[in-house]
């Protein structure tokens, strides 16, 4: 019993750090443009399928599908950012989750397309040895994961500190008013966020695929739940939220499936995401600065 | 008289600040203040407290006799109390007709969510329309409040302070913005058409609207009413001088 | 009419009922991905109680849309103070709570004979009011048209009175609705209860229409359709979700040519509308425009 909450707890984390990557990649482009991007996951998607496709024509090794997913990602989501994003000016935070459903739509049928089938194979990390930590298995691919989440995180926690482009991308993130008064190129910023976040969101698509060996169109809107999930959970504008918010996600569906099986799993994860969103509506590494906002709006 | 607003010891804190410091001030019916003070001074935090935006960390809040601090907004709304925002709150989706009209739903009853009878929406559409006629923005009855001018988005905000029949109201910097001739022009319409029969605060950095409209100004400074009293003397106070225009005479 | 029509337009009439709920929230300033749970709520709410519990087929309807309003307005009331991003999560977490609960949802009576009712995953069989009262699919179909029309005349009647302005204000600006003495919380509520009684109204409706529901049809992707459909037709009238499904389900059929590419064509001219209009086709201004044009 206590092993196997031990086990799970493991699993959990590794694909919670999956989830939480996802995660980060939400963050970062609602902190900076304050608007939904739902295409997110369905990027991730193209990416993941372009990967495939070249596995399978010319059986290259993981690399070049590494590539081939992150290049995915990030055409895509350039192609979303334009059309959903940048072309819609003003107040317009509505249309452009709307006009990025359309997109996803497009994407949908565009993989449909190509890949008419339900199923297709993804590459996988072969040959690497289960790791034994005592009486509890860690996959390989999972400790990929979670190494690479960690390290990931680190990276982008570096780079916001110390570059000129993460300077700008917090300034835009806190004081969006500040950012355009000082000469912050914004559309700029935006664009280079949001192909920053697909490119997070492509590594996590990749692990993702890779962990599984097999994709389906469905991981679109797979990617984007749970990336939102995990924001929310998280605390939203925190990266460091983002990646606890993906652990927590995860731990709690290893555990809720193991012990309460699917339908179980599927009931209490989305109970307490209810809950703790009612209970803890700033999120888990929420911000304090939002405070006063939040008690004014506790007033009406 | 009894006064219509007496607010004691009232204090509030966002983390460590300090926005008001134990404020007492008290307004007669009928009386216009003019409350001024340096950027920061507590000045439109007083207005959140006064209007429920925030609860007060302490202190009270009398108005006509009643204790209101801490009460939520809507309360505060339906006691009487209106107020202006300094970076106007116009609705900007719905027409000049809906703006004014939204100040009277919360004396609707309940039945008319759903149904108005003709005669009602025809008394309720004249009345409004007179409102807006006096402001000359009866023609735009059915336009969005996007097209109007800097002057016309406040005499609009005025006429929909006016629809609600506050008994209170707060101002929060009304020429915020506008040149001197249009400084003077809604000071005129808040002479005219605001002050009569109702008590009044008005914060405002515009010295000339203020005295044109305020026997008497108070003065806040980090939280702490450093001066009230009759305008002359409170604008010749050397401290007040000191703090509010730094030594320059005014 | 030939079958196919008919079906087309029935489809057409009852996703009506969901894009209209998810539109009134978004009318009053809520992101509500999860109105398909109240959909489901109504069609299994509506079928258990004409199939089990034999009601006649009218209150069978009623008492789904009692149950869709009921459930839609205990959940706002937690939810209330959720905008944004926080309250589109909180819908779906509720509609994906909801729908893998009816997954383990059994309640089988015998019927004449037959165990009826809510098998779990493998759904629920033999809603067959309209079989058994020998309805037509025609006839079935000017039910649903009648329906939908009484919906668009309560809205209308909001319109009139003053509830459509209040969910208006507070959608809008709810600090500056609460400074105009507007109870946010109550308006909110109302517009949840109100949502959620429509989309059970279509939910009752698609039950007895389709005589066979399961889990698996109220998942994530309707509801996403349904928030869709009211972004795309307008949000100045009731008219714009019905136009974002004619739209939708219109171009499905007549863009038949490009079969296979339809959603490609599609989605690329939804973020074209988008971008010159980004409140949808039949907006506030165009709102504004015609009733001063009314007036006139």
């Amino acid at each position: 019993m206590l092993l196997d909450l031990v086990q799970n707890t493991v699993d959990g984390l590794a694909v919670g750090a999956a989830y939480g990557l996802l995660a980060l990649g939400f963050t970062l482009i609602f902190g900076v443009m304050r608007r939904l991007n739902i295409a997110f996951g369905p990027s991730i998607m193209i990416g993941i399928f372009a990967g495939a496709w070249l596995h399978a024509e010319w059986s290259v090794g993981m690399v070049p599908v590494f590539l081939a997913v992150l290049a995915g990602a990030v055409i895509t989501a350039a192609y979303v950012e334009r059309i959903s994003f940048a072309a819609i000016r003003g107040d317009a935070a509505l249309a452009s989750m709307a006009s990025s459903f359309a997109i996803w739509m497009q994407l949908e049928e565009a993989v449909a397309r190509v890949f008419p089938g339900r199923t297709y194979g993804f590459p996988t990390f072969d040959g690497m040895p289960m790791i034994e930590i005592g009486p509890v298995l860690l996959r390989p691919e999972y400790l990929v994961m979670l190494v690479t989440a960690a390290a990931l995180v680190a990276a982008l926690q570096w780079g916001l500190a110390h570059t000129r482009f993460g300077l700008e991308l917090r300034t835009l993130a806190d004081r969006p008013e500040a950012a355009r008064v000082s000469g912050v190129n914004v559309a700029r910023v935006a664009f280079l966020t949001f192909l920053l976040a697909a490119a997070i969101g492509g590594i996590a698509g990749f692990l993702i695929a890779a962990a599984d060996g097999q994709i389906t169109p469905k991981i679109g809107l797979w990617a984007t739940i749970k990336g939102l999930i995990a924001m929310v959970i998280g605390g939203l504008g925190s990266l460091r939220g983002a990646l606890i918010g993906g652990l927590v996600l995860g731990v709690v569906e290893a555990n809720a499936q193991w012990f309460l099986g699917a339908a179980g799993r599927e009931m209490t994860t989305y109970a307490l995401l209810f809950l703790a969103l009612v209970l803890l509506p700033a999120g888990l590494a929420g911000r304090t600065e939002a405070g006063a906002r939040a008690e004014a709006e506790r007033r009406l | 008289m009894a006064a219509a607003l007496e607010i004691s010891g009232l204090t509030r804190r966002f983390g460590g600040v300090t926005a008001l410091a134990g404020v007492d001030l008290s307004l007669l019916p009928g009386e216009v203040l003019g409350l001024i003070g340096p950027n920061g001074s507590g000045k439109t935090s007083l207005f959140n407290v006064l209007s429920g935006h925030y609860a007060p960390d302490a202190g009270a809040v009398r108005l006509d006799g009643r204790d209101i601090a801490g009460w939520a907004p809507r309360r505060i709304a339906r006691a009487g109390v209106t107020r202006s925002f300094q970076n106007l709150r116009l609705l900007k989706r719905l027409s000049l007709y809906e703006n004014l009209r939204a100040a009277t739903h919360s004396a609707a009853s309940g039945r008319e969510l759903f149904w108005q009878s003709r005669a009602a929406k025809r008394r309720e559409r004249s009345q409004l329309m007179d409102l807006l006629a006096l402001f000359g923005l009866e023609d735009k009855a059915d336009d969005a409040p996007g097209a109007l001018t800097l002057v016309e988005m406040r005499q609009l905000e005025i006429a929909r302070l006016l629809a609600a029949r506050p008994r209170l109201v707060l101002l929060d910097e009304p020429a915020a913005g506008m040149t001197p001739a249009e400084t003077a022009r809604i000071s005129r319409i808040i002479a005219e058409h605001v002050l009569p029969g109702r008590s009044v605060i008005v914060i405002e950095h515009k010295m000339p609207l203020i005295t044109a409209l305020c026997r008497r100004i108070a003065v806040l400074q980090a939280g702490v009413k450093i001066a009230d009293g009759p305008a002359r003397a409170v604008l010749d106070d050397p401290l007040v001088r000191q703090s509010y225009f730094g030594s320059r005479p005014c | 009419m030939d079958s196919y029509t008919i079906s087309v337009l029935s489809n057409i009439g009852l996703f009506s009922f969901l894009a209209i709920s998810a539109w009134i929230l978004l009318i009053a300033g809520e992101i509500s991905f999860g109105q398909q749970a109240y959909f489901a709520l109504g069609a299994y709410g509506a079928g258990i109680a004409t199939a089990v519990w034999q009601w006649p087929f009218a209150l069978g309807l009623g008492f789904g849309i009692v149950l869709g309003a009921g459930i839609g307005a205990l959940v706002a009331w937690p939810a209330m103070r959720l905008t944004g991003v926080h309250f589109a999560i909180a819908t779906l977490a509720f509609a994906e709570f909801l729908r893998s609960g009816l997954n383990i949802f059994r309640y089988r009576r015998e019927v004449g004979g037959y165990l009826t009712g809510p098998d779990g995953a493998n759904g629920f069989r033999d809603i067959r009011w309209a079989y058994e009262a020998g309805v037509e699919p025609l006839g079935y179909l000017i039910l649903i048209g009648g329906c939908l029309l009484s919906v668009i005349a309560l809205v209308a009647c909001l319109a009139r009175g003053r509830g459509m302005a209040l969910l208006r204000i507070v959608g809008e600006d709810p600090i500056l609705a609460a400074m105009q003495g507007i109870s946010v919380a109550r308006v909110r509520i109302g517009a949840a209860a109100l949502a959620g009684g429509v989309a059970g109204f279509g939910g009752g409706l698609y039950a007895h229409m389709a005589t066979y529901v399961e889990p698996a049809q109220f998942g994530v992707m309707p509801g996403v359709h349904a928030l869709a459909y009211g972004l795309i037709g307008g949000l100045g009238t009731v008219f714009g979700p019905i136009l974002g499904v004619l739209v939708d389900i219109g171009a499905l059929e007549s863009l038949r040519v490009f079969s296979g590419y339809r959603m490609i064509v599609f989605g690329g001219l939804v973020a074209l509308v988008l971008i010159v209009r980004p409140r949808g086709l039949l907006d506030e201004a165009a709102l504004r425009r015609g009733l001063a044009w009314l007036r006139r």
